[in-house]
């Protein structure tokens, strides 16, 4: 067991489904890591595999191959994929999740102080109900509930207050990363801007280290360190949120970043047209998968598949002319303070 | 101050309406549905007869009358020639048609009987333990008082309904209630392993379902032996009504395991580390509960409708014993129901019944997801 | 009609739903009006009454909700107020569809999976222009064209299973289009898709609303999409539109605290990054048994109290066709907006 700078190293991760003698790859071969306490931002179009990505980072569903180490307090690092019931169950409070629908991740028969608790139960047996009590009303003041509200059930609150409850949930174990999976995406947008700042607070106050899973562009710009990019299934792109967002290198991510729609009716828009649709993931392109969509496409992207590596210090991208092409990004106005 | 006061009771219905569980807000629903509160009263209604069945009915199951044979409802009275004298009835007397030669049922006016309240009469036990023979009415010795006639062996209808009510609005019940076992742990079996045993146990419910129901139930109750007692006969019939009736269960069952099992809270309660059991009793069970009610509210009919038809059919419930479907029976022919038309009024309890059952269902139902 | 130009006016348009616990007062005096080939951000969170304003237009609301105020529209045979007209006469009905129509967020359900798309766009063609059957056909195909379906005589015959989610809201575009429409109402029309199929739809939209000369009724909550469609914006909180003027009056110098708090609360790439966004605190309160005054006083940052919970604001202009209703502002008039931080 060697000691690790990373606190999640995520290492060649597979998940294929297969029904009807039909394989769907939905991740294929993802690699990245982590540093405590930073955000990772998983972006791309619907059916990338970036939900399927986080369920089976969380062992919310098995995945087929690929190790997820983690170096845990003691700085001892497990795969976490394949450690045994016992370690798994000590070791399980440490990642959490935080859902995308607000509505769907709160069992609806059970106060709220219920379902805070629940992990609590699950993973202390011996812990007091006052004590579970009084732990659920610290929790949920920290999240922005009124811990007066706790015996209420979750009919009587609105998307963001719901969105509170499931992060004082994944929070009051304790953990130490937290996979937050579109956590703002049904909420609305005032809503998604105080759900936002509370989950950037609470990564300050507790020192939590974030894989922060969405399509909204923006969003993930605001929250995260270092972004990565999905396009079927596979990693195209994974650098520093600035230099990815001002420099793409893979013409995906160009084309993604020249259609977010900016909320300022100044800058104009440069759309980077992408040919065609997603392809069907049951039965993707040979050679590169974005080929065909490309408008940089040479004869190589047809046939060979581009190798996933590390372009530049912690820049890893894989398509074939990386070092070549020019592709425009954003202009960020200021240059970040050190 | 009014309005202080007004917007202090919002505050408070509201705050009520965030406290309340799951349950709490069916409830509230379901008083709104008007036609299910009124089904309720009603079935409560049946249901309270049915239990204190032996002290309203006058008379026992065994009880008959050979001068009675076909004798329609008798008419009570209150004033004899202009007199009050309080409830009372003729005695019957029976003549011969001049034309037609049929038996007619005249009052005799000569001989008055009054009705008395908590009389004597035969012996029972209420509720099987209390041994008495106080009837809540009864007349006078030497007279009959016959609510809604008598059949064709000169047995009370009346009597005979109230009675047979005990075996044909309790055997839906328990039917019921074995359906919901087998429901339960069929179709959780099913829905929570998944894969062969799955596709085992739905090819099964598909084969159970897809058979005819009244011939497989006269099939099964064929094979009752004639010569066991009552009670016996009771529970067999109980075991073939819920024989078809758990596939339905079964089926919503798996259904609804399969569904929650993809719910982002079921998945929250795995990543946090609790146990694939406490799963399945804490939010599972909790969540398809209400719809399994409602769906055994709505099959409580057709259990009905089960044990009537075969009684009626003669497999089921035997004489002297009786249920609704016994004493419609009576009602077979048509000359009979002309002649003697009272012999139907079971048949209006057994729509009654169903129908405030498919009501009750019915509100059921609305209530059932009240979050949406 | 006080514009010879508008195509719509709506003046205190009121919405009113029955349910359970009361009347909710879902739209509480809506007046906007919409020119000719202009585009009109309709900006609101959920449940702010911007969806039941749309339908209201079509007059396609539910039974239950009772509408009043009015709504006129420029139609083909003069001026008609929708709100009176018979809701299943001959009228509404020539209106709906050829006059106005209407695009969907969900574009799945809007489609009938037994029926081929072509068939679905004909449907409007046959009603409205033609009923000779080839002749509808070729129009049809020529719309989808239009809207960019690749190989439209094929596509026509196929079903909408067949269609991926882009494609199905081109179809519906096209569906919504193929009668010349003079305004088209699009609500959300981009919300379900991904952002690079987002685009290529907005711009399709921008397109075709040049070429067909149409006004266009832009119903989001995203201020993204209103900054790249819209010519001016409405800003609705809480069934009242709070703001509204130029799209760059709105995004540059906002005057309504919801205004400038929703704007502020979205981040821009790009952008200097800021450790926290703006947010408005509290949440949106249910339109029901609604207390007096300003409808955002709660939760308001720029409240005067005595005043925003006793009156409700009347509408200000602070500038060129920018009318704001906040009384913060009424008194301040002038100056600058507030301050976000």
């Amino acid at each position: 067991m060697i000691l690790s700078d990373y606190i999640l190293e995520i290492k060649n991760l597979y998940k294929e489904y297969t029904s009807k003698n039909i394989t769907v790859k939905a991740v294929t071969d993802i690699s990245f890591n982590i540093k405590k306490g930073e955000t990772v931002g998983i972006v791309g179009e619907s059916g990338c595999g970036k939900t399927t990505l986080g369920r089976c980072i969380v062992r919310g569903i098995p995945a087929t191959s690929g190790q997820v180490l983690y170096t845990a307090e003691d700085g001892v690092t497990y795969d976490f994929l394949n450690i045994d019931k016992k370690k798994l169950k000590e070791l399980r409070k440490d990642i959490q999740m935080i859902f995308q629908d607000p509505y769907s991740s709160l069992d609806p028969r059970m106060t709220v102080l219920n379902i805070i608790t629940e992990p609590l139960k699950a993973n202390f047996p011996k812990m007091k109900k006052s004590e579970m009590e009084l732990r659920a009303a610290e929790i949920a003041e920290k999240v922005g509930l009124n811990p007066s509200y706790l015996k209420r059930y979750p009919h009587a609150f609105s998307g963001g207050q719901r969105q509170r409850i499931g992060i004082a949930r994944a929070l009051i174990i304790n953990p130490r990363i937290i996979v937050c999976d579109e956590p703002v995406s049904a909420l609305d947008v005032s809503i998604q801007a105080q759900v936002i700042n509370l989950l950037k607070d609470l990564q300050r106050e507790l020192g939590l280290t974030y894989i922060f899973i969405s399509h909204d562009l923006s969003v993930v710009e605001h929250i995260s360190d270092k972004v990565g990019v999905m396009y079927l299934g596979k990693m195209v792109e994974f650098a520093e949120t600035e230099a990815l967002f001002s420099k793409p290198l893979h013409p995906y991510t160009e084309a993604l970043l020249s259609s977010v729609p900016v909320a300022d009716p100044t800058v104009k828009m440069n759309r980077i047209p992408l040919k065609g649709e997603i392809p069907n993931p049951a039965n993707p392109p040979s050679g590169c998968y974005f080929h065909e969509r490309c408008s940089y496409c040479v004869d190589k992207c047809t046939k060979v598949a581009p190798e996933y590596r590390e372009i530049e210090k912690d820049r890893f991208v894989a398509c074939h002319r990386a070092e070549e092409l020019k592709l425009k990004g954003f202009t960020y106005d200021e240059p970040k303070a050190i | 101050m009014v309005l202080q006061n007004v917007m202090d009771r919002n505050k408070r219905k509201e705050e009520e309406y965030y406290l309340a569980s799951q349950w709490t807000l069916m409830r509230r629903k379901f008083k709104k549905h008007k036609l299910a509160m009124a089904s309720l009263w009603v079935l409560g209604f049946l249901y309270f007869v049915a239990l204190f069945g032996n002290f309203i009915a006058p008379y026992n199951l065994v009880a008959y009358n050979s001068k009675i044979v076909n004798a329609p409802p008798t008419k009570i009275h209150m004033f004899h020639e202009g007199k009050y004298i309080g409830p009372f009835v003729y005695g019957i007397k029976m003549e011969r048609d001049p034309v037609s030669k049929r038996k007619m049922y005249i009052e005799n006016k000569d001989e008055i009987y009054k009705i008395k309240w908590f009389t004597h009469g035969s012996e029972y036990k209420l509720f099987g333990l209390i041994k008495t023979d106080i009837h809540l009415f009864g007349v006078e010795q030497g007279g009959v008082v016959l609510l809604m006639g008598a059949d064709s062996m000169g047995r009370d209808l009346f009597s005979r309904m109230i009675l047979g009510s005990q075996v044909s609005l309790t055997v839906p019940f328990a039917g019921a209630i074995i359906s919901f076992v087998l429901g339960i742990i069929i179709g959780g079996i099913a829905g929570y392993f998944g894969g062969a045993i799955d596709s085992v146990i739905s090819r099964i419910i598909e084969v159970l379902s897809a058979l005819p129901t009244i011939p497989l139930w006269m099939a099964l109750s064929a094979s009752i032996p004639p010569d066991i007692p009552v009670v016996r006969v009771y529970l067999y019939i109980t075991i073939i009504v819920s024989f078809i009736s758990w596939t339905g269960l079964a089926r919503i069952v798996r259904g609804k395991f399969i569904s929650m099992r993809k719910e982002d809270y079921i998945m929250a309660a795995r990543i946090a580390g609790v146990s694939t059991w406490k799963i399945i009793i804490k939010h599972m069970v909790p969540g398809f509960m209400s719809y399994l009610i409602v769906s055994l509210t709505l099959g409580i009919p057709g259990m009905i409708i089960g044990e009537t038809s075969m009684s009626f059919l003669g497999l089921g419930i035997r004489s002297p014993a009786t249920s609704w479907g016994v004493l419609l029976q009576e009602a077979q022919e048509i000359t009979s129901i002309a002649m003697h038309p009272w012999k139907l009024i079971p048949l209006f309890a057994v729509i009654i019944t169903v129908l405030a059952f498919n009501f009750i269902g019915d509100g059921l139902r609305d209530a059932a997801d009240p979050y949406k | 009609m006080d514009r010879k130009e508008s195509i719509v006016q709506v003046n205190n348009l009121h919405i009113n739903i029955k349910m359970d616990e009361g009347i909710l007062t879902a739209v509480r005096g809506v007046t906007f009006h919409i020119d000719r080939g202009e585009t009109l951000g309709l900006v609101g969170e959920s449940g702010c009454g911007k969806s039941l304003t749309c339908k209201a237009i079509l007059a396609i609301n539910d039974p239950k909700c009772s509408t009043s105020g009015e709504i006129l529209f420029n139609s083909d045979d003069g001026v008609v107020d929708i709100l009176r007209l018979p809701p299943k006469g001959s009228e509404i009905r020539n209106i709906r569809g050829k006059q106005i129509s209407m695009i969907f967020q969900e574009p799945m359900v809007c489609f009938s999976p037994l029926y081929t798309i072509g068939n679905q766009i004909n449907e409007c063609t046959r009603l409205h222009i033609t009923k000779d059957k080839k002749k509808s056909r070729e129009i049809s195909i020529e719309m989808m064209k239009k809207v960019g379906i690749a190989n439209a005589e094929k596509r026509y015959d196929q079903y909408p299973h067949e269609f991926s989610g882009g494609m199905l809201q081109r179809a519906l575009i096209a569906m919504a289009l193929v009668c010349n429409p003079k305004l088209l109402i699009a609500d959300e029309p981009t919300t379900a898709l991904d952002v690079t199929i987002q685009a290529q739809i907005l711009e399709l939209i921008k397109e075709l609303q040049k070429e067909l000369k149409m006004s266009v009724l832009f119903v989001t909550h995203d201020l993204g999409t209103v900054a790249r469609m819209c010519d001016r914006v409405a800003v609705m909180y809480l069934g009242k539109i709070v703001e509204t003027g130029p799209v760059e009056e709105i995004y540059l110098s906002p005057k309504h605290p919801y205004t400038i708090g929703l704007i502020g609360s979205v981040h821009k790439i790009g952008s200097k990054r800021k450790e926290r966004l703006y947010s408005i605190e509290g949440t949106v309160p249910l339109a029901l048994n609604l207390p007096a005054g300003c409808g955002f006083y709660d939760r308001c940052q720029c409240r005067i109290d005595g005043v925003c919970n006793v009156k409700e604001p009347e509408p200000v202009e602070v500038g060129p066709n920018h009318v704001v209703s906040c009384h913060a502002v009424g008194q301040k008039t002038g100056e600058e907006g507030h301050d976000i931080e």
